[in-house]
């Protein structure tokens, strides 16, 4: 598994950077291809929890960009249901090679703690946290409450 | 100044001298004395100025003190030890290009640098350059740089030059003289001389051909074009950019110009062009002349190829004259457009292959820009004979005008694809190539009727070794190349069987044409036929016909080596030379002992524009595949039905399939393999489905949806022979599959049966599929359509420039890729590949390896095997001459646009409804309120296919027919025919609720 010394360093980078926001990464060492980790925002309403994520590396890495999906339920203009998120960053038209995991997760921080209306995959949501931020943010930090994993070391 | 005028005085004296003994007509001595008033109206024009001008008039000025500097520098002032630093007599200017002397010489001129008195001792001088010009040093004489050096007059080099030198100074022009006639005749008010001069230089090709040559001068012309305004305040750096600049400019002679290139040229484009805008604008009646002029010159210029189709140099001399007329067509091609264009068309089409590369390479490289515009004057001209001939009962294909135009067009039409974007010919799949090749003369067999000899490879293709495939981009669009008044008049059939016709005569009917040459013209012709012949290697062989001037048999050896192909004969009498005996356009025989000639042009057959199918739009070509289909099924019919009456078996003229619906995969795929084994060529016979147990009889429509449930089932991720690439909807082989190749083999029959039975598919594969298919290689261009993140990403790749390349991408040339399974694969690029990392150094190689890994190295078992059954169906058709892989996809699938007001306009009704009738309105109404998704399916029930045939929805010619009055039974169709029954409904909501109740279960066939 030669080929995946790509995903090895970047590991090994990762987790020797000890990001604030990114902890608890695990990795199955038998398929590097697929990552799990806990986002830990700092800006309410998203600050009470914390969520986990799992990226999904093709085959064809780096030449095709991963794919990112949360695990844990979060109450997000930009993220469905599904936990499905759309980050440019890792988009088709956007990927570029070179872009390191490391830079996709700080792009996925700060989308988590600055949500983008302009460009929501849930318009209701959107709609809301335009309109009525305060209702927005209440429902948010039940709902993180709720469903949301503990934050480590707190 | 001055010493310009001496020699323009020089000239006309000289040329008095030849011209007095040999022709005291009234004109040449007219002329004389015209271009004495030029030289002395020239000096009173620089000497005022008017003042409206005067902006114009500086840089004039400006442009000759550079001219200057640019002969010191370049061939000195010729007086000795010259101590002038910038003077080439001073020995210390180091040997310039062109290009850097004209960049310097404006340099000196912005410092005003010192500039040396013109020697009077000129004679001297020009002496001594002569001798530098023998020793090629690059240093012209003063006639060259007037532009009177005639680069091509090697063959009468020898002769000592006076009698030549003044022949050649008789009438050739060049933009200086044209404007000082110009200006002449504007101050006279009478365009007589100009007039009269112009008459001169066209007339003659020699004159021509030795017109607007590029001076050394040219040089700074061009580089005045880009050069800012102000010259006196130029920066070191802009000198340097202003140089090159020009080495990229397409109208410069930049140092890659060497005679010996294909597109090298010494025409000054610039130079003409303006000279002839102007001519054109001041509207003085030179077009007329030149009209008929050039059809006269035309003319000559037809006898003079035929006669001297082997004279090199004579031939070149021609390409100029007519890279110079075309000039001036496109200019003036209002005025020149009904008499002189016609006939020089006609000319051109005399040229021979090589001449027409070379004039295809020399507007490809120095007039790009101005491709369109030839091309579009060719257009209107084809089109206006297209429409004055209809009706007359004249066939596309015997109007002169349109052929030789449709000719023409082809040498543009390679010129623009050799100005675009072009794949390196070694993605053109070399076996296809060396198959073609040896087929052309494989063995004798292949000239018996039974086995036709299919390699049409167009002979500029091979003379240019460029092809439609390797075109990426080209510079005019391919579908400008379209003619629609042309497409629409054609009748296809005809044009069809004149193809066939020429495609038989490969050798047999090939009929040699003996002409006499006499000293007082050519003889009646006789024609012989080649009666036997022998292939001895690849390279030689032997003809045998009968000579009737001589009335015996007469062996002729061909030699075939790279660039010719010499033919000697038993006769010592006959035959020197055959041009292009592969493509057999045209036999041309030189005579021996000026006794005979022989030439025989493939104008003798008929013209086809299947061999020019880039002027028919794709809807016509269809046309013409359709006739080669249904021709060959009715010969397959014929053979069939008279081998079984001596067999005695029962006569099949049919390929039969019987499948049941159920199991539609297993049974075609038994019933075709069965037939691809044993007998392929039952494979062109007519489809014919049957579904066991149910009624439908094949005419069309059963196989329609034959057709379309097996590639349903077949490109089905499920059924695990193609994969679905989720973000470009496309499908691709399986390179992990475990179907054997025959599984894909019977693919590629299914997809050859489907264009062979003009039946459209839906089948999304990326371009690249009907790139192989036709003969190339996946590319790094195909990625883009493939899959365009892969594309981007690689791009990405070979963009980072920076040193760390190893560390940030950590690659190797080890790369993975996922099976059905999800299981993750491991593939080496190359040996090794795990231990060498891309870095700056190989990131080319891993983005070509890689490539070529995708598109071609891991699917080629499978793709091998599908490109098998394709050609299995179509490879005796013409196909590969009418389409290009862009078009194949069209004809496979369909346009992608759904125009449902483009289908109402052009939908049929019968059995008593009209477009008017209620019912018809209401069910418009109700269709184009219907979502894409059920307007397909309408298609598809009342025509068994949802997609669009090529040419749009109007080309279905639906037809809506009355079925009873009111009642309670659904809408049926006939789909072989498009026919759609609609019972009339009392209301709109009934008729729109059977109607979504008919479409929406309409898998099935049978009666309700």
């Amino acid at each position: 598994m030669t080929s995946t010394r790509r995903l090895q360093k970047e590991l090994a980078d990762l987790r020797s950077s000890d990001l604030k926001s990114f902890k608890d990464i695990q990795v199955d060492e038998a398929n590097l291809l697929v990552w799990n980790g806990l986002i830990i925002p700092e800006n309410p309403p998203y600050n009470k929890g914390a969520f986990r994520i799992e990226i999904n590396f093709p085959a064809e890495y780096p030449f095709k960009p991963p794919k990112i999906c949360f695990k844990t339920k979060i109450y997000h203009p930009n993220i469905d249901e599904k936990g499905q998120v759309c980050l440019p960053i890792i988009s088709a038209e956007n990927w570029k090679p070179a872009t390191k995991t490391d830079q996709v997760i700080q792009a996925l921080i700060a989308l988590v703690n600055d949500p983008e209306p302009e460009h929501p995959l849930r318009a209701d949501l959107a709609e809301e946290f335009q309109k009525d931020r305060k209702k927005f943010f209440k429902t948010a930090e039940d709902f993180t409450r709720k469903h949301s994993e503990k934050r480590p070391n707190e | 100044m001055n010493s310009e005028d001496n020699q323009q005085s020089e000239a006309s004296e000289t040329s008095r001298l030849v011209e007095e003994p040999s022709s005291s007509q009234a004109p040449s001595s007219d002329y004389n004395k015209t271009s004495k008033t030029i030289s002395t109206r020239e000096q009173t024009i620089t000497v005022s100025p008017t003042s409206s001008e005067s902006d114009e008039m500086k840089r004039a000025i400006a442009k000759k003190l550079i001219e200057r500097y640019f002969y010191q520098l370049s061939d000195g002032c010729g007086k000795p030890n010259c101590s002038n630093k910038n003077c080439a007599s001073s020995g210390s200017v180091e040997a310039l290009s062109p290009n850097q002397a004209a960049a310097r010489a404006i340099q000196l001129y912005s410092q005003e640098a010192e500039l040396c008195e013109l020697h009077p001792a000129k004679v001297a001088k020009t002496q001594d350059c002569k001798a530098n010009v023998d020793d090629g040093s690059g240093t012209k004489t003063p006639q060259s740089r007037r532009g009177r050096d005639f680069p091509h007059s090697s063959k009468s080099s020898q002769d000592i030059s006076l009698a030549e030198e003044q022949n050649v100074n008789v009438s050739s022009i060049d933009e200086e003289i044209l404007n000082k006639l110009l200006d002449d005749c504007k101050l006279t008010n009478s365009y007589a001389p100009l007039i009269r001069r112009l008459g001169n230089c066209f007339s003659s090709r020699e004159s021509i051909c030795r017109s607007f040559q590029k001076m050394p001068t040219a040089h700074i012309d061009a580089m005045l074009e880009k050069a800012p305004k102000d010259l006196k305040n130029l920066k070191k750096e802009d000198f340097r950019t202003l140089e090159g600049d020009l080495d990229k400019d397409e109208d410069s002679s930049d140092n890659s110009d060497k005679p010996s290139d294909p597109h090298h040229s010494n025409v000054d484009f610039v130079s003409l062009r303006r000279a002839m805008a102007r001519l054109y604008e001041e509207n003085s009646g030179a077009f007329e002349t030149l009209n008929q002029t050039i059809q006269n010159l035309a003319t000559s210029l037809c006898v003079d190829l035929i006669r001297y189709a082997n004279d090199y140099d004579l031939i070149e001399d021609i390409v100029t004259v007519f890279v110079i007329l075309f000039e001036i067509i496109v200019i003036g091609s209002s005025e020149l457009m009904e008499i002189a264009l016609p006939k020089l068309l006609q000319a051109a089409t005399y040229l021979p292959v090589w001449a027409q590369a070379r004039l295809a390479a020399i507007w490809a490289k120095h007039r790009a820009s101005g491709l369109q515009s030839l091309l579009q004057t060719l257009q209107q001209l084809i089109s206006v004979h297209v429409v004055a001939g209809m009706g007359g009962g004249c066939l596309i294909q015997d109007n002169d005008a349109v052929v030789c135009a449709t000719k023409v067009m082809k040498i543009v039409y390679y010129a623009s694809m050799l100005a675009g974007t072009l794949d390196s010919s070694k993605y053109r799949e070399d076996e296809e190539t060396e198959s073609k090749t040896t087929s052309t003369f494989e063995d004798e067999s292949l000239f018996s009727f039974t086995k036709t000899v299919l390699s049409i490879d167009d002979p500029l293709s091979s003379a240019m070794g460029i092809n439609v495939l390797d075109s990426r981009k080209p510079f005019v669009s391919f579908e400008d190349f379209y003619n629609e008044p042309l497409s629409e008049a054609i009748e296809m059939d005809t044009d069809y069987l004149n193809y066939k016709s020429r495609k038989l005569g490969t050798f047999l009917s090939v009929q040699v044409t003996f002409r006499l040459c006499r000293k007082n013209g050519l003889s009646p012709e006789f024609r012989v036929g080649i009666m036997s012949w022998r292939r001895h290697s690849k390279r030689k062989l032997t003809l045998t016909c009968w000579q009737q001037v001589e009335d015996s048999f007469v062996s002729l050896e061909i030699i075939i080596s790279d660039d010719s192909c010499a033919v000697t004969s038993t006769s010592p009498r006959l035959l020197v030379s055959l041009e292009d005996l592969a493509s057999n356009q045209i036999l041309v025989w030189k005579y021996a002992d000026d006794k005979i000639s022989i030439f025989s042009f493939a104008d003798a057959t008929k013209f086809s524009y299947m061999l020019y199918s880039f002027i028919l739009t794709p809807a016509t070509k269809t046309l013409a595949l359709y006739y080669d289909s249904r021709i060959r099924m009715y010969s397959e019919r014929r053979n069939n039905i008279l081998t079984t009456q001596f067999a005695g078996e029962p006569p099949n003229p049919y390929l039969n399939l019987k499948v049941r619906r159920d199991n539609i995969i297993d049974d075609a795929l038994v019933e075709l393999e069965l037939i691809a084994m044993g007998n392929p060529k039952d494979l062109k016979k007519q489809l014919v489905v049957e579904f066991i147990g149910e009624q439908g009889i094949d005419e069309g429509g059963l196989s329609k949806e034959f057709f379309q449930l097996v590639v349903e089932q077949i490109f089905n991720p499920d059924y695990g022979m193609f994969t679905y690439q989720e973000d470009t909807r496309t499908v691709w082989f399986n390179s992990t599959s475990f179907e054997n190749e025959a599984q894909f083999t019977l693919i590629g029959i299914v997809l050859g049966l489907a264009i062979y039975n003009n039946i459209i598919l839906a089948v999304n594969f990326p371009m690249v599929v009907y790139r192989k298919l036709m003969g190339c290689k996946g590319s790094f261009a195909d990625l883009e359509d493939f899959n365009p993140a892969f594309s981007n990403s690689l791009k990405s790749m070979l963009n980072y420039q920076e040193s760390d390349m190893e560390e940030v991408f950590t690659q190797t040339f080890q790369i993975m890729y996922k099976d059905v399974f999800g299981n993750t694969m491991t593939h080496d690029l190359k040996p090794n590949g795990s231990e060498i990392f891309v870095n700056q150094d190989n990131k080319q190689e891993f983005v070509d390896l890689y490539t070529d890994y995708l598109l071609n190295v891991s699917v080629a078992k499978q793709f091998k095997a599908f490109k098998r059954g394709f050609q299995m169906v179509t490879d005796e058709s013409p196909l590969h001459l009418l389409f290009r892989p862009e078009e194949v996809e069209v004809l496979v699938c369909g346009s992608k646009k759904f125009d449902f007001d483009e289908l109402e306009k052009a939908t049929e009704y019968e059995g008593g409804y009209t477009k008017e009738s209620r019912i018809i309105k209401q069910f418009w109404e109700i269709i184009h309120a219907l979502p894409m998704d059920l307007k397909r399916k309408l298609l598809e029930f009342t025509t068994g296919s949802d997609r669009v045939p090529v040419g749009g929805l109007s080309k279905l010619k639906l037809v809506i027919a009355r079925n009873g009055p009111d009642s309670d039974r659904l809408p049926t169709s006939h789909t072989c025919f498009n026919v759609l029954l609609l019972p009339e409904y009392t209301d709109k909501q009934k008729l729109e609720d059977r109607l979504m109740k008919a479409i929406s279960y309409s898998k099935g066939f049978g009666m309700l």
